[in-house]
């Protein structure tokens, strides 16, 4: 099973997210709610991909991007944000991100942009 | 341009197959060839030597052994391998035998010359078919690669026409961008006119789209191309974050105007041998989409809020909408008015903002108590913009209005709407052929509720179901003598909106939890009630509410907080104060109270309209306005 | 149309009249119109603009102003041409300050100056045209602002 974060300040978001996870073929190895709690937990558990908001307290989701990617560049991180404007999106797969799902999503939207992640985890 | 390079290929293989032909065939011809003059001379040789021995004698030894020597020689060429005969003429020459020596060379020569004639046809016959293969090798495989060669050029030339053709005609911007953002030269005809140029695009892709929009959005496109260039950033991932689709252009006419477009940008990465080289750009005005659409989008909304305040006015009685209307465009032309008058100084122009703050929070009042919340949260926000000038310390300009200005204009713009609406129901009403009748279309409706619907007392109901349900509270109202035909004409208005700022008034101020109520021995809802009684010479209208009363203390703490009183001022007349145009209890400014103008707009209002006001009230027991109107019959 | 838009033109105008003369301008209260012929003076100044917004702007003065504005600015003839001269600048230093602020979306064409009324002027079926008294030396200007939000 291919180790997984989710980080979001929203507990809602977390659960929905985790919910869906459970269902697919990955392990949930750690759940955050802002960048600096996801970059101390991403050094511990060392998962092959998370979920990411943008818009969180202490450290947003661009720099949490930069972070992850110092640790370890391999990692697949999908931007889960409600934060859709272009530059940001852009931004982030720029630092490195490998997909986007605006919010609000449906589980089935989720599900999709999560086959996607691991495709490309398989392809990388 | 693949398929020619093979076929030049085809062509190449078979010129080939030609010199090859070509080399053997020499190779085959030459050795004949050789083989026959060898023999040739061979033959001569010997004729000459025949001749020559008629001479000799037996005795002419010198001669015979220098004949010896040569035809030894020539006995070991290939002629001489090929006749043994030689061997024995060199040898009868040896031994000066002439009469041998010549009936062997006779016999050579007679077989020489079978010999060379057979050479000399197989020579021709080799030129001969030679010859037809060379034709046959031509006309079978030369000659149809040629054919094809001139014919795929002639395709070519064929769609390079064609493809000139595309790129005259398509309507479609195209033209492809290199690695450093470079425009290529090879554009469709239509790219220049949708920018409206008479050149090609050239140089930079950027510096030419930054002439027609914003440097921000330059920057995202910037960043999106650099990841489009990037082979390992999937394309369907990036594909909706191209910042230029449907992005808005605008170009200078010739003329020196300007125009708005819309212009829709595709990317698409072009691979060739896997490595991405170029991207090609595609450009369509979509502009009538986009208006349309837009256009859509605001006729759906539009239709929206008519909807909204459709369903509100059918549960309206139409005289009071028509009144509303009336009074409320009065109130805003009123407030327009006072703003259009002479006056810039900061006195004038806080002059100006207490008499509009008044009529606004009439207008306010007037438009919840018939529920129309969108104009009543314009009126709001026109009434915080007024009320944030009147608090701003220092000198007041012309300009800092502006944007209470603009919530009037939204007020003008609502009320048209809601006239407009009101207007489609009398048209209703005239293809009836009733419109006399008193039965409106809205108590056809819901005929049941019909009665309930009227005049005044229909407007405090509304606000007072309003009230308890935004605020959660629980209110019980009766009215008397507020029926549409029971209120005076001349005193309608005034009436109408003095009673819902006292009702607001009742709610806001009067009501404490139902716990506390009933440890005060009352019920658990606030009972208010409001009647109106005319005598001979006057109309009264009192608004009675069992709740909190007036807390004294609390007013004069206020009152000298706001610096209304002085600080050691006492037993000061809670009424004056409550009818003060700047004072409110209530600490928090909301939709229903807070503004303290609700008190002191009563007040103006009865005065104008010649009457009185007055209040009594009991801590914890009972508030009561009493509004008191004279009558001239 | 953002209150911010309109204030740049009141501020540019400000400016203007600022750099004059040291007496001050006085903006008075805005106000609401449906009817502009019925607000323009003796000479105005008209500019489009296009862009997010649509509309137009109008500068009308009395000729009492611009001719006093003339004066002090040192121009003796006060002849038709100048004071139509000076109206038509007064626009193009406000429409070029305004452009300069707010770019792209705001697009503001060359004005044009005409002069006394206009019968062919639109009137609005509301009270949707912003207009803002300008007192300079106790003479009288409008500034007069019709523009309406483009959906985009």
């Amino acid at each position: 099973m291919l180790k997984i974060m989710v980080v979001d300040d929203s507990s809602v978001i977390r659960e929905k997210i985790s919910r869906v996870l459970q269902d697919q073929q990955f392990e949930l190895v750690g759940d955050a709610k802002n960048g600096i709690e996801a970059v101390k937990q991403f050094k511990e558990q060392r998962p092959k991909a998370l979920t990411l908001d943008i818009t969180m307290p202490l450290m947003d989701g661009i720099e949490t991007i930069q972070e992850i990617m110092a640790i370890d560049d391999e990692a697949r991180i999908l931007v889960v944000s409600a934060l859709a404007d272009k530059p940001t999106l852009i931004k982030a797969i720029q630092l490195g991100a490998s997909g986007f799902l605006c919010k609000p999503f449906s589980d089935a939207d989720l599900s999709e942009a999560l086959e996607e992640l691991l495709e490309d985890l398989i392809d990388g | 341009m693949i398929k020619q390079l093979s076929s030049n290929k085809g062509l190449t293989l078979a010129a080939l197959g030609l010199l090859v032909l070509v080399v053997i065939f020499v190779f085959v011809y030459s050795s004949i060839s050789n083989r026959n003059a060898e023999f040739s001379t061979a033959r001569l040789q010997l004729t000459e030597l025949d001749e020559r021995l008629t001479y000799y004698t037996a005795s002419n030894q010198d001669l015979f052994a220098a004949e010896s020597r040569q035809f030894t020689v020539l006995a070991s060429s290939d002629v001489g391998k090929a006749f043994p005969q030689f061997t024995q003429l060199s040898r009868a020459l040896g031994a000066n035998d002439v009469v041998r020596s010549r009936s062997i060379t006779k016999e050579i020569i007679s077989k020489l010359g079978k010999n060379v004639e057979k050479q000399a046809q197989l020579r021709d016959l080799s030129l001969w078919a030679g010859l037809l293969l060379f034709f046959a090798y031509f006309l079978l495989i030369v000659i149809p690669q040629i054919l094809k060669v001139s014919q795929l050029e002639e395709v070519e030339v064929e769609a390079k026409q064609e493809s000139a053709d595309i790129m005259d005609t398509i309507n479609e911007g195209l033209f492809l961008l290199d690695g450093n953002h470079d425009i290529g030269i090879e554009q469709s005809k239509s790219l220049r006119d949708l920018f409206r140029l008479d050149r090609q695009l050239e140089g930079n892709f950027f510096d030419f789209i930054g002439q027609y929009v914003p440097d921000k959005t330059v920057q995202t496109a910037r960043d999106f191309l650099e990841l489009l260039f990037k082979k390992r950033v999937k394309e369907k991932l990036i594909k909706d974050l191209n910042p230029l689709d449907e992005v808005e252009i605008n170009i200078v006419r010739r003329d020196g105007s300007y125009e708005n477009r819309y212009l829709d940008f595709t990317f698409n990465r072009v691979l060739a041998e896997d490595e991405l080289q170029h991207l090609l750009v595609s450009v369509r005005d979509v502009t009538k989409e986009v208006v349309l659409r837009n256009e859509l989008e605001a006729a759906k909304e539009e239709q929206e809020a008519q909807m909204e305040l459709l369903m509100r006015m059918f549960s309206m009685d139409k005289s009071t909408l028509k009144n509303f209307v009336l009074s409320s465009e009065a109130g805003l032309d009123e407030i327009n008015q006072v703003l259009e008058r002479r006056g810039y100084s900061d006195a004038e122009i806080r002059s100006k903002l207490v008499s509009i703050s008044q009529q606004a929070h009439r207008l306010k009042g007037d438009s919840a108590a018939l529920g129309l919340h969108g104009f009543e949260f314009t009126m709001h926000e026109f009434e915080t913009q007024v009320g944030l000038l009147q608090d701003t310390q220092g000198g007041l300009s012309g300009k800092a209005l502006l944007p209470a200005v603009t919530a009037l204009k939204d007020a003008f713009s609502q009320l048209d709407r809601i006239k407009g609406i009101a207007t489609r129901f009398s048209d209703f009403d005239d293809l009836d052929g009733d419109s006399d009748s008193q039965i409106t279309v809205a108590s056809r409706a819901n005929s049941g509720q019909a009665s309930l619907h009227t005049g005044v007392a229909a407007q405090l109901q509304q606000l007072a179901s309003e009230l308890s349900s935004r605020r959660d509270v629980r209110v019980n109202l009766n009215t008397f003598g507020l029926q549409e035909n029971e209120v005076p004409e001349a005193y309608r208005d005034v009436v109408a909106s003095s009673a819902v700022q006292l009702l607001r008034n009742s709610i806001a101020h009067g009501y404490s939890s139902p716990e506390q109520r009933i440890a005060n021995g009352k019920s658990d809802f606030l009972n208010v009630a409001a009647s109106l009684v005319q005598t001979e010479n006057e109309l009264r209208f009192v608004i009675r509410d069992d709740g909190q009363g007036i807390d004294q203390e609390a007013v004069t703490q206020k009152a000298k907080e706001l610096g209304l009183i002085g600080e050691d001022e006492a037993n000061v007349s809670v009424a004056k104060l409550i009818f003060h145009p700047k004072f409110s209890s209530k600490d928090e400014v909301d939709l229903d109270a807070g503004r303290g103008v609700g008190l002191s707009t009563v007040y103006s209002m009865v005065k104008q309209a010649g009457g009185s006001v007055m209040m009594s009230h009991a801590q914890n027991k009972y508030c009561q306005f009493q509004l008191v109107f004279p009558l001239s019959n | 149309m953002d209150n911010t838009e309109i204030e740049a033109f009141v501020t540019s105008l400000q400016d203007f009249f600022d750099k004059l003369d040291d007496k001050s301008v006085n903006i008075g209260t805005p106000f609401l119109i449906d009817d502009i012929n019925s607000y323009l003076l003796d000479y105005t100044g008209v500019i489009s603009i296009t862009g997010n917004h649509k509309g137009t702007v109008f500068f009308t003065a009395s000729k009492l102003m611009t001719s006093r504005m003339l004066q002090t600015m040192g121009v003796v003839s006060t002849v038709e041409e100048k004071q139509m001269d000076l109206v038509g600048e007064v626009c193009n230093t406000v429409s070029g300050n305004v452009r300069r602020e707010f770019g792209e979306n705001f697009l503001i064409s060359t004005p044009i100056v005409m002069q006394g009324h206009a019968d062919t002027m639109k009137v609005s079926n509301i009270k949707d045209i912003y207009l803002i008294p300008v007192v300079w030396n106790s003479l009288k200007s409008n500034l007069i602002i019709n523009i309406k939000e483009s959906k985009s």
